[in-house]
């Protein structure tokens, strides 16, 4: 309490990195990972642009436990990955949401039984804006309002950041929007939950990349622009966020995410082809074994998402059987 | 000997005929296939609808259907948040039963029953009612043409929010049935006629949206006994009596397929995620159908109309083709699209073609010989600049850069060609009177790079106190504020610079090629007869490179119009129709960039893409082909030699 | 002054304004990257702060500005140390500012993970754990001999390559003998299977060995703290390279220079692409535009020679020649889903049912791969080859044509001995500006082939050396992925710049090659009309 209050008082400076300002610790109760013999060949990973860093840096951990496995990463939009896994190009899906129902359908007709999920990080999908913004939060209901087209929360269309409950040199701007595009899990699961399924502005700058949201909001002051967390550089902010209007405001930290209480917090999944009863390949097995173990969660630290508690991991490997 | 040779050389050829032939022809065909391999892609988007009987209804279809049961009373399974029921009972009243069960983290359940009735007065008898599928609104049409809706999503009990006179001519309702996402309601009547309504938003309403007639579609010469929405997508089955069936689809008010069962409907389903329709009579003998209807939402209409969509407040031109969920209305009109992408590149070439033939033009004929060996090469180095290259300093380089000096940048509009007329004030003494001068001649330019140099120096030193005392210190403020114009860091100027960019040196490149190989003797005798370097420039040499010209500037609008990563990175992707100099555009070739990954393969967006690069091919093409003809007559005009 | 005007001089001034413009452009553009990517090898000193409330923070000084609604002016940092404060990037009111430094001792070192470290050293500890005198002399000392013994162990880590690469041979063997009937070739597989176990046995020994050296290894370690005092224990094989910028003269720092070049050129990418080299990517894109230009050139001059010499002349070459002009025009996207759609599915998927069909649904040629973007962007630059060889066959006069005919030369021989000749220039023209294309094509290779990561190359040691299936590393993609797509965007912003640098470079190397050699030709044989 007393830290929070300190960071109030500091400068706007501390605002930027307040949002993540405490570096997140990985459950000590996670199994290490150990390696093991046989792994070899090649993997190949198409999805989620959302997890392609991360799935990236597990690749490099993982090549330096199997010198010799062939990892191939491709990551331009969770809606990539089932296309990918029923052709049979990728043995690992990377999904920044579950599958849609046409997608499980359409998995099912190829192989005969469904795909198989597995959350491997968490994920607090942040509204990020300038550092400069004064701004102190916003609601979901707000931030509806300033997205959608049709705004199904119902709040009356806010242009500028006066209306958004900003005063001061920046209250009669109007409000620049930053979004992905719309191959992206992270565009899905806002339009579904911020926007209850309703349509995005036509003035949404769609960015190929989170990265390019982040960098668009940072040169930007009047700008707003959501995307993964673990995006955020020191150019923006997260604003902390609340479901309803006038709600009890959460910052987008672990503990909040944990806990249920910051409203736009995900599972990350990977998706495998696994047959019922019969256990993956070696290769990705291990993988997925290494990813939801101590080293593999503290590489999702690392990327700025949010590792599994212990259990979770633990219910998460038992897909695998 | 000689003889021998001369054969040799003949079979030599007629081989080497024939090897070219087959080849070149075997290259033609392959590039050209690949337009057909396209547009074969697009076309099953406009097959129309089939059904195939099944010879027998399997078990579950019989199951399946004999669930439904249109009495009075529906209910709904709320997933893993209870059920609710309503029934309607005498006196106009419905009573409504509700279960909810609450789930907390650890995942203990909380189970609580709620009872009430609906006793609203109405303005005519219910003659039939829906309980919406999410269990959130129930809809009640009356005999007498009105339409009542009451919304039960609320903790408290259920609350009437309007009754509606649908029809003035008091028609009676006769069915009734959300469409998939439960925010459209279709309305079927005694006319036979089959219209959908959803709450819009009206002026003076208030907080709460009202019904209004969105769609009218295909209806029956009968009354409509009963309406069944597609669990697929937003189509509905349309029934009467006689056991004749539609399906149609709302978005695109397609007629999709007639059917006829032949016998009287009693009870229908849908089943295999509506990609089967089971009836069944009121004596339980069952009819199924295999429903193939491959892209029910796609209509001229959809593609180039305006629609009304689901939550919009008036018909609009939109794209916005996907959603994390099966139940979202794609949106996939092609006009913003095509508008983008015709905005971007008239501005590119706005631009770009000035520049570049003008500077082409000063290359070829006035420059130095001894320069143009190096000026030449720099700008096809320009020419091989990578797009992605372009497009990533155009996007995070340029355009925040041009956010901040927007107002420089106009100044130098005006101050660039006011330093260029005092300079060629200033050039001509210089010019003329002097040795020095005289040997300038063919290196001009190079006194013209320090003058932009300056120029734009002086326009951005200029901007600072001119914002300051002009537009209150800052200009996109005052344009927001006094103009209601509104400045989007991704811009058209940005892409107009950066498509300009792309495009330069390519139309630079062939122009000059075309004008540098108008042979001399014509120049020569331009010269000779005492025309000015500029009168022989002007009219003598550029009226015979016309041809090549021409073709310069239509390779430069193919790459502009086809440009994929410069108007993906530079731009914002915002399908807006409108002309602003500040807004960004979508442009078709970046819009298949960005939705392509995305698109499940032979899906309606994936084939709706393949049709917008088959639009893409051909709007290029009839521009190609106008300026091929145009050049063919120019060629005949001016003749090479 | 009237026939100044009329004279048109200031039109050739306007004229000349114009191609200032240009060249101004252009200019800008190679200053721009230039100057964002040239600073970045350069070891920066480092500085420390103390703030009004009393904390220090050191890092590098990256950018000044100010704020945008308070004017209120201030420093952008580097902090670095990304596993202790999540961000490497900081900014600093210049008003908070109490005190600057700049600590002799203070290290910059690069790491494997998390970024740079900026901090002071505290301990040491030696080769089994003990601690020694903690200064840079020995610590300089330590780490040159754990790389040393590091690079000793390269030899078992390639005995493992080779087993694994064996065991990866007989699975494959084992997979097709069970395609074709496992009963019936039991005994083979049982003998495979054997072998393989065998292998696999060795493997694990090696690797026991090598993980055993390895925790060895990881025993020398340093401990430093950073600013605030946050100690942090580093093994040091977890550091790339060692500096003390603010105690290093000019000439060290060039030689740091030189040799993050020579990383940048030769290494392989580390931290999700963001550090460390690009050779992969370097290697992948000339290797595909090589492959690009063996497909496009000799069919987009066949085509055009058809097209021009030996077609009649009529309304079907006049339509297609429209149609090939129309093509060129055609996105490169629409390429790219072709050439998914036809190479990657229809030819490559047909390739794996024919000859690999036991590891289906796994697909060697029916997924994206060198083979495949280079045949794609060869289809698309086809068209170019093909109107600008067009294009110098039809400038060449027909008198030079008939000439050669009248002498008795044939078709053929007037073709190859006079046209081709005179018209190279114009197909070297049309191969440069192909290239470029293609060098610079980034949308159609994300479908065909195009990664983000792929450090195995596509051209090795390995039978047949030539891997035309493996995917590959662009240096085009490489800017669009980090630079949008990178979750540390400040810090990989300079690395996107240099990555744009090289690509500028290779680009303008080919090009002038061409562009040489095309005005070369045009000397040897262009005649004067005049």
């Amino acid at each position: 309490m007393l830290k929070k209050s300190v960071l109030a008082l500091c400068a706007t400076v501390c605002m930027a990195t307040a949002a993540h300002a405490e570096k997140v610790k990985v459950d000590a109760k996670l199994p290490a990972y150990k390696a093991t013999s046989g792994v070899s060949g090649n993997l190949s990973s198409i999805g989620s642009d959302t997890l392609n860093n991360l799935m990236t840096y597990w690749a490099e951990g993982f090549k330096k436990k199997y010198p010799n496995v062939n990892i191939q990463i491709e990551g331009k939009g969770s809606s990539t990955a089932p296309p990918a896994l029923i052709a049979g190009t990728a043995q690992l899906g990377p999904m920044s949401r579950p599958m849609k129902g046409k997608e499980i359908e359409d998995f099912e007709k190829k192989y005969g039984y469904k795909p198989t999920k597995i959350g491997v990080a968490l994920d607090s999908l942040a509204v990020f804006v300038n550092k400069d913004n004064p701004i102190k939060s916003l609601s979901l209901d707000e931030v509806d309002a300033i997205f959608s087209k049709t705004r199904k929360r119902g709040l009356p269309e806010i242009t500028t950041w006066q209306q958004a409950g900003v005063t001061g040199a920046l209250a009669a701007k109007p409000i620049s929007l930053f979004g992905r595009n719309s191959a992206s899990g992270t565009y899905g699961y806002f339009k579904e939950h911020t926007l209850k399924n309703g349509d995005y502005k036509n003035t949404v700058k769609e960015q190929p990349g989170s990265a390019s949201v982040v960098e668009g909001v940072a040169k930007d002051i009047a700008a707003i622009g959501y995307s993964g967390i673990g995006y955020a550089t020191s150019g923006v902010k997260a604003v902390p966020l609340s479901d309803k209007k006038d709600g009890t405001v959460y910052e987008a930290n672990y503990a909040n995410v944990l806990s249920g209480k910051y409203p736009l917090a995900r599972m990350l999944y990977i998706y495998v082809a696994k047959k019922p009863g019969q256990p993956l390949p070696k290769v990705t097995e291990e993988f997925l074994k290494f990813a939801l173990s101590k080293e593999g969660q503290q590489i999702v630290v690392k990327d700025g998402y949010d590792p599994l508690p212990a259990s979770a991991a633990a219910e998460q490997l038992k897909a695998l059987k | 000997m000689a003889s021998r040779i001369v054969d040799k050389s003949r079979r030599n050829d007629r081989l080497a005929a024939w090897i070219i032939k087959a080849g070149g022809l075997f290259v033609i065909v392959a590039v050209i296939g690949i337009l057909f391999l396209i547009a074969k892609v697009s076309v099953p988007l406009f097959y129309s609808a089939t059904a195939e009987r099944l010879a027998e209804v399997p078990a579950e279809l019989q199951t399946l259907v004999a669930e439904d049961s249109t009495g009075t009373s529906q209910s709904r399974e709320l997933g893993e948040t209870g059920s609710i029921r309503v029934q309607l009972i005498s006196g106009n009243q419905f009573e409504v039963q509700r279960q909810l069960v609450e789930k907390d983290v650890l995942g203990n359940e909380k189970k609580t029953g709620q009872q009430y009735r609906l006793t609203d007065p109405l303005p005519g008898n219910i003659s039939t009612f829906w309980l919406g599928r999410k269990g959130q609104s129930l809809y009640a049409g009356t005999d007498n043409g009105w339409l009542v809706r009451w919304d039960l999503s609320g903790e408290g009990e259920g609350r009437l929010i309007e009754t509606v006179q649908a029809f003035k001519d008091h028609r009676r309702i006769t069915a009734l049935a959300t469409i998939l996402g439960d925010y459209s309601l279709a309305v079927g009547d005694e006319k036979g006629q089959v219209t959908t309504w959803m709450p819009v938003s009206k002026p003076g309403s208030g907080e709460d949206k009202h019904l209004a007639l969105i769609h009218r579609l295909p209806g029956l010469s009968q009354p409509v006994s009963r309406l069944l929405a597609s669990p697929r997508d937003k189509s509905l089955a349309v029934f009467d009596k006689q056991g004749t069936i539609k399906m149609v689809h709302m978005t695109s008010e397609r007629l999709l397929l007639e059917l006829k069962a032949g016998m009287p409907v009693a009870a229908a389903a849908f089943a295999d995620r509506g990609r089967k329709l089971v009836v069944s009579s009121a004596d339980g003998k069952a009819i199924a159908w295999k429903l193939s209807i491959p892209h029910p939402e796609v209509s001229f209409s959809t593609l180039f109309g305006k629609v009304w969509y689901e939550g919009y407040d008036k018909p609009e031109y939109v794209w916005q083709s996907s959603a994390a969920t099966d139940d979202f209305e794609p949106k996939i009109s092609l006009m913003p699209l095509v508008f983008g992408t015709f905005k971007a590149t008239l501005f590119a070439m706005l631009f770009a073609v000035p520049l570049a033939l003008l500077g082409a033009l000063y290359t070829s004929q006035f420059m130095a010989p001894s320069l143009k060996g190096r000026i030449k090469p720099a700008v096809e180095i320009m020419a091989a600049v990578p797009s992605v290259v372009v497009g990533f300093l155009a996007g995070l380089w340029l355009a925040p850069l041009m956010d901040e000096h927007i107002l420089a940048l106009f100044i130098s509009f005006v101050m660039v060609p006011l330093m260029l007329l005092v300079a060629i004030f200033a050039w001509r003494p210089l010019a003329e009177n002097t040795a020095f001068g005289r040997r300038l001649k063919g290196y001009e330019f190079l006194g013209m790079l320090p003058i932009v140099f300056v120029t734009l120096w002086l326009s951005w030193k200029l901007a600072i106190p001119l914002e300051a005392a002009l537009f209150g210190g800052d200009l996109k403020q005052w344009l927001y504020g006094t103009l209601g114009v509104n400045y989007d860091q991704r811009n058209s100027i940005v892409i107009a610079v950066a498509l300009g960019f792309a495009v330069i040196p390519i139309i630079f490149t062939i122009a000059e090629d075309a004008l540098s190989n108008v042979p001399r003797n014509l120049s020569a005798a331009s010269l000779a007869l005492g025309a000015s370097r500029w009168q022989t420039a002007w009219r003598v040499v550029l009226p015979s490179a016309l041809p090549g010209v021409f073709s310069a500037i239509m390779i430069g609008f193919g790459r502009a119009v086809g440009e994929t990563m410069i108007v993906l990175m530079a731009t914002g992707n915002t399908p807006i129709m409108s002309w602003s100099l500040f807004n960004g555009l979508r442009s078709l070739s970046a819009n298949i960039a960005v939705e392509i990954p995305e698109a499940p393969l032979f899906g309606t967006l994936y084939r709706t893409l393949f049709l917008s690069a088959v639009l893409l091919f051909m709007l290029t093409f009839i521009i190609n082909t106008a300026a091929e003809l145009l050049r063919q007559r120019f060629r005949k005009k001016y003749g090479r030699y | 002054m009237k026939n100044y005007w009329k004279r048109g001089e200031p039109m050739v001034l306007a004229a000349g304004a114009t191609l200032a413009l240009i060249l101004f452009m252009t200019l800008t553009l190679l200053a721009v990257i230039l100057g964002n990517s040239l600073g970045y090898f350069w070891v920066k000193d480092m500085v420390q702060l103390k703030l009004k409330d009393g904390s220090l923070i050191m890092g590098q000084l990256t950018a000044t500005g100010r704020h945008a609604l308070t004017d209120v002016e201030r420093l952008q940092l580097k902090v670095g140390n990304r596993d202790l404060y999540s961000q490497d990037f900081r900014w600093v009111d210049d008003s908070e500012v109490v005190e600057r430094a700049k600590p002799d001792d203070a290290y910059l070192l690069e790491r494997r993970e998390h970024g740079n470290f900026f901090g002071f050293l505290k301990e040491l500890k030696g080769a089994e754990g003990e601690p020694v005198t903690a200064d840079y002399v020995t610590l300089m000392k330590l780490h040159t001999a754990v790389l040393d013994k590091q690079r000793g162990l390269k030899s078992i880590k390639k005995e493992m390559s080779r087993l694994n690469q064996a065991s990866e041979q007989l699975r494959l063997k084992i997979q097709k003998l069970e395609y074709k009937g496992s009963e019936v070739n039991s005994a083979a597989i049982a003998v495979l299977a054997e072998e393989r176990a065998k292998l696999t046995m060795a493997f694990d020994a090696l690797n026991e060995q090598l993980n055993q050296k390895q925790a060895e290894l990881n025993k020398t370690a340093a401990v430093f703290s950073d600013a605030a005092g946050t100690s942090k224990e580093l093994p040091l094989l977890e550091i790339v390279k060692i500096y003390q910028p603010n105690s290093m003269s000019a000439v060290a720092k060039a030689g740091a220079y030189l040799g993050k070049i020579r990383e940048l050129l030769f290494d392989d990418p580390r931290e999700s692409n963001t550090e460390g080299g690009l050779f992969p990517a370097i290697f992948g894109t000339i290797l595909m535009v090589l492959l690009m230009s063996v497909f496009s050139l000799p069919f987009g001059v066949i085509a055009a020679i058809y097209l021009r010499e030996y077609a009649r002349e009529g309304r079907l070459v006049q339509l297609v020649r429209i149609a090939v002009n129309n093509l060129a025009g055609v996105p490169s996207i629409v390429y790219g889903v072709f050439g998914l759609g036809f190479f990657v599915y229809g030819i490559g998927g047909s390739l794996d049912k024919l000859f690999f069909p036991e590891r289906l649904p796994t697909p060697v040629f029916g997924t994206g791969g060198i083979l495949w973007a280079s045949l794609t962007l060869a289809l698309l630059t086809v068209p170019v080859v093909i109107v600008a060889t067009e294009e110098s066959l039809a400038s060449i006069p027909k008198g030079i044509r008939e000439g050669s005919l009248a002498l008795g030369a044939t078709k053929f021989q007037t073709l190859t001995k006079v046209l081709l000749p005179m018209a190279t220039p114009g197909i070297m023209t049309g191969l440069v500006l192909s290239m470029a294309r293609a060098v610079g094509e980034v949308a159609p290779l994300m479908l065909v082939g195009v990664v983000k990561l792929a450090p195995t190359l596509p051209f090795d040691g390995q039978f047949p050396f030539f891997h035309m299936d493996r995917k590959f590393m662009h240096l085009g993609f490489h800017i669009f992925d980090v630079g949008f797509q990178s979750p540390n965007v400040e810090a990989a912003k300079p690395m996107v710049y240099v990555t744009t640098l090289l690509l500028l470079l290779i680009v303008i190397a080919a090009t002038s090659l061409a562009i040489r050699f095309r005005n070369q030709m045009r000397r040897r044989y262009t005649t004067s009309h005049f």
